[in-house]
């Protein structure tokens, strides 16, 4: 297990409402790496998988 | 939405979180396909009305470290293998390059970048994220802080050192 303090830190902000530019960069850049892998088209094999559950989900 | 289409529609998200955790997109998928299974197969064992998501991060979460834990195989992209695999796609204007933070990110520990992408991207709170990495939410909340704290100064000497001249 990784070591890790169990406080919590002072300094801690929201990701989602952090005021400090440099951070809000990162939330942005974080976002847009995020949202190209999931808005990237499915491989073959996951798109057939998706599929043969639906197949067998209604029959 | 049936229980069934809910968990379908979250492949894009698990393969966005799977690659916060596997840089490598082969093994991520893998590791996509086999949560995905996973889940079909225990679908009776999830709590209707409760949070389809994150029982699916938890599961692919569970998946990657047990996977780790046989294989042992190395967590850190020590070889910059995920980096050189980073799209190099134009990044619209104040956004950082997204080739230097996916580069920087890589170099994270895993638990800080699961932390950072659960809150950060995933649109999880401090207390889902934590509940999926089983966690105490201070926990999460420190390693989202050493996270940005670390990104911040990667970036910044990143910056720092280019002085190229070049756009």
């Amino acid at each position: 297990m990784t070591k890790d303090s169990e406080d919590d830190d002072t300094g801690v902000e929201s990701a989602q409402t952090s005021k400090n530019p440099k951070k809000d960069r990162i939330s942005d850049a974080l976002k847009q790496a995020y949202d190209d892998v999931a808005n990237a088209p499915l491989p073959d094999r996951l798109s057939t998988l998706l599929e043969q559950l639906k197949v067998n989900r209604e029959q | 939405m049936s229980v069934e289409d809910d968990l379908l529609a979250q492949v894009t998200n698990l393969r966005a979180f799977a690659r916060s955790l596997v840089r490598d997109e082969s093994r991520a998928d893998d590791l996509v396909q086999e949560t995905i299974l996973k889940a079909w197969s225990n679908l009776s064992t999830f709590k209707q009305g409760s949070n389809m998501r994150a029982w699916l991060f938890t599961i692919l979460r569970n998946t990657f470290y047990s996977e780790m834990r046989k294989n042992r195989r190395e967590v850190e992209d020590v070889d910059g293998h995920y980096a050189a695999q980073v799209s190099e796609k134009e990044t619209q204007a104040g956004i950082m390059d997204l080739r230097d933070f996916n580069t920087a990110f890589s170099t994270l520990p895993a638990d800080q970048r699961e932390a950072l992408t659960l809150v950060g991207a995933s649109g999880f709170s401090y207390e889902e994220a934590a509940a999926v990495c089983g966690c105490a939410v201070g926990t999460m909340k420190s390693r989202v802080n050493r996270a940005r704290v670390r990104l911040s100064a990667m970036l910044d000497e990143e910056a720092g050192s280019d002085d190229s001249g070049q756009p």
